[in-house]
């Protein structure tokens, strides 16, 4: 469920709980921004940003106070529901200071009948049960009309764990104006730094010595698109470090000159986490037995691990304990745990197994775009673990990392992608090993295709002369292939799995009925597959004059991205795959090949695909191999890219036509 | 329907407030309403669990689930305990005890049971819950204090939503888990009901009707193996072996084959029908009083000016109301708002007189205004209730008023009685709801009279759906023309609804979407809508649609499927197997009519057409006429589809083999392709002017 969903079910729940209360008057920016003209708008734009500014006002003792003055006007019917406004904060951290909402119609506030109330309500992360997230929404979507200015100011006190701050200047929908300002107390200073396509863009204005404006104008729109890139919808980050000259009266803040500083302050928040208890030795003994290698030692340790359940608990984030795992003794006798408290209690049970391991902090999404320049935790959201492996271990996840060694990496938080692959989002992204010394960032690898991205799936087939089929379909592969079967393998029933597989093959054979139903797994090779066998009565057309229509392409190719509209405005993050199929039509005795689909083969910088038909022992036998490259495609190359996709899914609908052979004459008796 | 019925001692004088909420998948959360119980008096010891549970693998009575709930009681009960948490002194209580026992075959069913949370809010107490693990050789592992997670949901003015919720700790297959928790508020037990066949099988469930005050009546449904004892004041319901219920598409209501409990206050001194009569009674004396007031004569006289028949009299009637009163709902603007705030200020409904000089009111406001204009024009004018056909269909128990919360206007015409809803918005005139359609209504009289009836339901033709295409075929295969649909009924009504809240922009993209689900290589530009935000029928959408490598190169030949607006529409029924019967919204025809000019140098190679297909009676019927103009080049479709066309919307489960064959043979029958072969190795004789495309026997339903 999408965020504005989610608020909307809550304001749904809470329907009736207006209470009447003292409006703050409306404020003179709103009543500004809301003379203000709307940016340059595209077609189908809901509403626009007329300004989005916030205020970090850094206070001697640490604290900053965040102002934050939020302008939107509605431009269509389906704009009003943009109607809201909302502000984080952290529990027992931070303090709200003040919130207010207003809805503006030509130049005059529209109060509702009652005053509402902003909602205070969890934002903990999915798997949590607890958090100490929160949010305050409002929301005046019942009210909004085209041509209404909805506007908001938030006031958080918040507490600095680090001394930085980072912003992103990122937009959903079209922004007329984005403002940052930074002030600091007399006698500090501060350093900034600007990423981001359009960070040429943002106009940096110093306001003496203690304050400085970003600002940039006209966002575009950035509607939800298939296969978007985690970053598409960022213009520009900021990245501040500050520079107190006096140690400031509350907490001491961080700061990190470099990686290895980072690496220090981690490895502090670890210390002591890593423990073990007999149970955690028993369970390593047990998983271990008859185990002689390291790699089918690491093997077990760690499929056993992923297999825990992903549960959060984030209690004291304002004191930096949303970076420090739990003791792995308590994880292991739980069973349950957060991506830091797997990684640090798998860490836990290779140490007792012998095997030396080092935690990694790693971006889920946008881990490519990760500034070397600015060590910060800031940048990154999740753990995973770095294994130290020897030269007898040559798996696609084994980085060797320049005076680290050979470190094979592994997400001890995915249930399905096992050691020797990389999860998808992690792939190419930079990440932080927590080791004495690692002064820099690590790029995981981008796993071959072969190996890692490689669907096969064999057909066969076995025709009756009446129309009817039987056949059996083989499909799965390695890596992230593997992982999808493994994850559907995981979250359905026996029964929902087998629906599941029926309604696919039903897709293309009507009436398919499946006969048999097995999978496997093997967690060595990392390969899944599932084999159906099936049985239709009605699948090849049979036509006047003996000749019968037969499709060959009876699996579906939902691998493939479909892009219906024709504009496109963010680039396109195509995601690497290979696949293979081979699809095997057995023909009935009295029938013979008529036509067959002529051979395709098509290039492009996007990928390749070919398909050839030939008839082979009584039947027709088709190869089809389609490729698409890891890249982001920029939004100039969306038609091109379009194009190729059509042009295969035009080339793979592919029948056969079949006709009945001539009777051969009886020799005279 | 398997209905049992049992009264016992008890009953409360105010409406319930307890719902429930899903959060574990094994059972039912509450979502109640209160602060946490210090722990209650009941005993916390655990009892023992059998060791053949510990040591199954599997569930004996359903192989191959991924859990099993081997016992679940809830025990209901009322006690006069003011001054305890959440209660006032002097008032009496409300209490709920449940108990949950279940086992986990999968790692499936542990991610499933895992978890466990309970919502309430704080005019309830809840007692912290308890919950053990046991593992397979009969060691547990109870959860302390630390291990429940008390979280303010939500809060907001003076509520406060809070969550409890816990994690069993190493879950395994294999593991049996345990949970119990009570709530208590202040009041007493109204009307409640609640399913107790979950999404696993329910080995055993208990539920206890504990101490009551006031007289009220449990009711078991779809549970054959409910037996009911009393033990002392107690009344308890047992039943075993309820299996898992599962979803499946076009089901009818859950509560027509869902086990569930519902317990329902009843009323001293009223017995059987006098509940029904007593209702009847009231309900028709609060309506006469809401619509008989004067001051809508004239205008009805005014409107009903030159009208000879009742259809006439009632038609201008129902469209002034829904045309010409603004409804709140529906519309909105500055004077709208105005107008809402001032009418939120009203205590109750408006006077059907007000809304009237108002020009603007509320569904039901709408409503009763027309109720009083047909009884000031002369006619015979009641309120009506049923139940949605989308939660339960069989009503006409002792119980069954406390689902019928849609309320429609009754007008007697010629001895008929006829039922209408002006302040439904999109509601045509003639026409009712899908969820009202074919239902048991009640007719409230103050006659004392138990009237029920059957609303209508509206013909397959009156929920029609009208394509038109004509297209382009070219030599590469690609597709390429205009198309007109028009919606008319409860299609053209669904699209209105769902859209009314959107952009013109985001309705086509979402229309774009519809159809490049089916046809992935689809380009669909040009679209324009005709009556889209109006009461008008039928509701119209032109566009333009290319389609490359519509038709399919097989060596020379092309190969495409001339019933263009059916390509790719999903399988209606895959599943081999069906446990409940099934259930149309509401009867509706599709009419197609393509024209696809085919590329020139290709003619057709053997064309056929595929076989009309019917069933259930011609309930279900397909059918494709085709014709070949070769001076044009024109190949001509007309396509017809009718389901309910005999009114039969609803099929027993026994007949799913054939319906799903059925509808197998109506996707075959759509997707029936032809074929082009280049010219120069045509028979020019096989392309006569105007010649019918052969179409085959009809084969029996």
């Amino acid at each position: 469920m999408s965020f504005r969903n989610c608020l909307s079910a809550l304001f749904v729940l809470l329907g009736g709980v207006l209470v009447a209360r003292a409006a703050p008057a409306l404020p003179g920016w709103l009543l500004e921004a809301a003379k203000q003209p709307n940016p340059p708008l595209a077609a189908g734009v809901p509403a626009a940003v007329l300004l989005d500014d916030t205020e970090y006002d850094v206070k001697p003792d640490g604290r900053v106070v965040e102002t934050r003055r939020f302008a939107l006007r509605v431009i269509s019917r389906s704009g009003n529901d943009r109607a809201v406004g909302s502000v984080d904060y952290v529990e027992k951290g931070d303090k709200v200071l003040s919130v207010g909402a207003w809805l503006v119609r030509a130049g005059k506030e529209i109060r509702p009948p009652q005053k509402r109330e902003w909602v205070d309500h969890t934002d903990g992360a999915a798997g949590s049960v607890f958090s100490e997230s929160r949010r305050r929404s409002i929301g005046y979507s019942d009210l909004a009309l085209i041509g209404d200015v909805f506007g908001c100011e938030t006031v958080v006190e918040r507490r600095l764990l680090f001394a930085q701050l980072g912003a992103s200047l990122e937009s959903t929908l079209p922004e007329k104006l984005v403002r940052h300002r930074l002030r600091v107390p007399p006698g500090w200073s501060f350093t900034a730094t600007l990423v981001g396509p359009e960070a040429a863009r943002v106009a940096r204005r110093d306001e003496g010595l203690q304050s400085s404006v970003w600002e940039l104008a006209d966002l575009p729109y950035r509607p939800d698109e298939p296969e978007m890139s985690d970053t598409a919808r960022v213009a520009a980050r900021l990245y501040i470090d500050l520079h107190p000259t006096v140690a400031p009266g509350g907490a001491p803040l961080l700061r990190f000159k470099s990686w290895a500083e980072m690496a220090n302050w981690k490895l502090g928040l670890y210390e002591g986490q890593c423990d073990s208890s007999p149970a955690l030795a028993e369970t390593v003994r047990q998983l271990t037995a008859g185990r002689p290698d390291a790699i089918s030692r690491i093997r077990a340790i760690s499929r056993h691990v992923q297999q825990l359940r992903y549960v959060g608990v984030y209690r004291g984030l304002s004191i930096g304990l949303g970076y420090k795992p739990r003791k792995a003794s308590e994880v292991h006798a739980k069973g349950w745990g957060d991506c830091k408290d797997k990684a640090n209690l798998l860490r836990a049970m290779l140490q007792e197994a012998g095997i030396e391991a080092f935690m990694v902090t790693a971006q889920n999404g946008g881990g490519r775009e990760i500034v070397e320049q600015w060590p910060s935790p800031m940048q990154f959201n999740h753990a995973i673990l770095a294994i130290r492996v020897d030269e007898t271990v040559d798996l696609p996840a084994v980085v060797n990392v320049p005076r680290l060694g050979r470190l094979l990496f592994f997400d001890a938080t995915d249930p399905d992608v096992l050691l020797g692959d990389i999860p998808l989002p992690l792939q190419g992204t930079k990440v932080h090993p927590s080791l004495p010394g690692s002064d820099g960032l690590v790029t995981l690898p981008v796993l071959p295709l072969e190996t890692s991205h490689l669907l096969d799936r064999k057909v066969e087939l076995v025709l009756a002369p009446t129309g009817a089929v039987s056949g059996e379909c083989v499909y799965g592969g390695p890596g992230s292939v593997g992982a999808i079967y493994r994850a559907l393998l995981r979250g359905s029933s026996a029964k929902d799995f087998r629906t599941m597989i029926t309604e696919r093959i039903a897709g293309a054979v009507p009436g398919a009925a499946l006969t048999d139903l097995t999978t496997e797994d093997d967690p060595v090779t990392g390969i899944c597959r599932i084999r159906a066998r099936f049985t239709a009565q009605r699948f090849a057309q049979l036509m006047p004059g003996g000749l019968a229509v037969v499709r060959l392409d009876v699996l579906r190719r939902d691998t493939v991205p479909t892009f219906p509209e024709k504009d496109r405005t963010s680039p396109i993050a195509m995601a690497p795959r290979l696949v293979r199929d081979e699809v095997t039509l057995r023909l009935p005795a009295d029938y013979v090949v008529d036509e067959l689909p002529a051979r395709v083969e098509l290039a492009s910088p996007y990928g390749r695909y070919s398909s050839a038909c030939e008839v082979r022992d009584g039947a027709v036998v088709t190869h089809r191999v389609l490729q698409l490259e890891d890249r982001i495609v920029p939004v100039s190359e969306y038609a091109a890219l379009r194009k190729f996709l059509s042009d295969v899914a035009k080339a793979d609908r592919s029948s056969v036509v079949l006709r009945q052979a001539e009777p051969v004459a009886s020799p005279a008796k | 329907m398997h209905r049992s019925l049992a009264s016992a001692r008890f009953a409360t004088t105010a409406p319930s407030r307890l719902l429930y909420q899903i959060t574990g998948r094994v059972a039912l959360a509450a979502l109640v309403f209160g602060t946490l119980l210090a722990a209650p008096a009941r005993a916390a010891r655990w009892k023992p669990v059998d060791p053949k549970d510990l040591a199954a693998t599997d569930s004996v009575a359903m192989p191959g689930v991924d859990a099993e709930i081997l016992l679940s009681t809830h025990e209901m009960s009322e006690r006069a305990v003011g001054g305890a948490a959440g209660v006032r002194i002097g008032s009496e209580a409300a209490e709920t005890e449940r108990f949950v026992r279940a086992k986990v075959y999968t790692r499936k069913g542990v991610e499933d049971q895992g978890k466990f949370s309970i919502l309430y809010q704080d005019d309830v107490a809840v007692s912290r819950p308890e919950a053990r693990v046991v593992k397979p050789d009969g060691s547990s592992t109870e959860l302390k204090k630390e291990d429940m997670f008390e979280t303010v949901e939500a809060k907001t003015g003076g509520d406060r939503w809070t969550r409890i919720s816990f994690v069993f700790p190493n879950l395994a297959p294999g593991d049996v888990i345990e949970y119990r928790w009570s709530t208590r508020r202040e009041g007493s037990h109204f009307v409640e009901s609640f399913f107790c066949q979950e999404e696993v099988p329910v080995r055993e469930y208990h539920f206890i009707v504990g101490q009551m005050n006031n007289p009220g009546a449990v009711a078991w449904v779809n549970v054959p193996t409910a037996k009911m004892s009393k033990f002392s004041s107690n009344l308890e319901v047992v039943a075993r072996g309820l299996p898992a219920f599962e979803e499946e598409d076009f089901m009818p209501a859950q509560r027509e084959f869902r086990g569930w409990i519902s317990m329902v206050r009843t009323f001293p001194g009223l017995t059987g029908n006098d509940v029904w009569t007593t209702l009847s009674s009231s309900w028709a004396e609060d309506f006469e009083a809401a619509t008989r007031g004067g001051g809508v004569k004239a205008k009805a006289q005014e409107l009903l000016a030159g009208t000879a028949t009742d259809d006439e009299k009632l038609r201008r009637l129902y469209e002034f109301c829904q045309r010409e009163i603004t409804n709140y709902t529906w519309v909105n603007s500055p004077e709208i708002q105005a107008a809402r705030e001032k009418s939120g200020k009203e205590k109750s409904l408006r006077s059907p007189k007000r809304v009237l000089e108002d020009r603007a009111g509320w569904g039901a406001e709408i409503n009763q205004l027309f109720a009083a204009m047909a009884r000031a024009a002369g006619y015979k004018v009641r309120e009506a209730r049923n139940a949605s056909r989308a939660e339960i269909l069989k009503v006409r128990g002792n119980d069954g008023w406390a689902y019928m919360d849609r309320l429609s206007v009754a007008v007697e015409v010629a001895g008929q009685w006829r039922y209408f809803r002006p302040g439904s918005y999109f509601l045509p005139y003639g026409m009712l709801d899908w969820r009202d359609e074919g239902v048991t209504v009640f007719r409230c009289d103050s006659a004392k009279d138990i009237l029920f009836d059957q609303l209508p339901a509206a013909p397959a033709d009156g929920n029609r759906t009208q394509r038109k295409g004509r297209f382009k075929l070219d030599a590469e295969g690609t597709l390429e023309g205009a198309v007109e649909v028009e919606f008319s009924g409860h299609p053209a009504i669904a699209r209105r609804i769902d859209t009314w809240a959107d952009s013109l922009e985001d309705v086509n993209k979402e229309f774009r979407e519809e159809i490049t689900k089916r046809m992935p290589n689809a380009e669909v530009s040009t679209i324009a809508w005709t009556n889209l935000r109006t009461q008008e029928m039928p509701l119209k959408v032109t566009y333009q649609l290319r389609i490359p490598g519509y038709a399919e190169a097989v060596g020379k030949r092309l190969m495409f499927a001339p019933s263009v607006l059916e390509t790719g529409a999903p399988v209606v029924f895959a599943p081999a197997e069906r446990k409940y019967p099934i259930l149309f919204p509401y009867a509706y025809a599709e009419h197609d009519d393509i024209e696809i000019v085919l590329p020139e140098g290709f003619v057709m190679d053997k064309p056929s057409a595929p076989p009309v297909v019917a069933g259930g009676g011609e309930a279900i019927k397909l059918g494709h006429r085709m014709a070949y103009n070769g001076k044009t080049r024109t190949l001509g479709l007309k396509r017809d589809f009718v389901l309910g066309g005999t009114g039969a919307t609803s099929f027993k489960v026994e007949s799913y083999p054939a319906l799903k064959g059925l509808f197998e043979q109506i996707h075959k029958a759509d997707a029936h392709a032809l074929m082009l072969k280049p010219k120069e190795s045509a028979v020019p004789a096989a392309t006569p002017a105007e010649s019918p495309v052969a179409t085959p026997a009809a084969p029996q339903p």
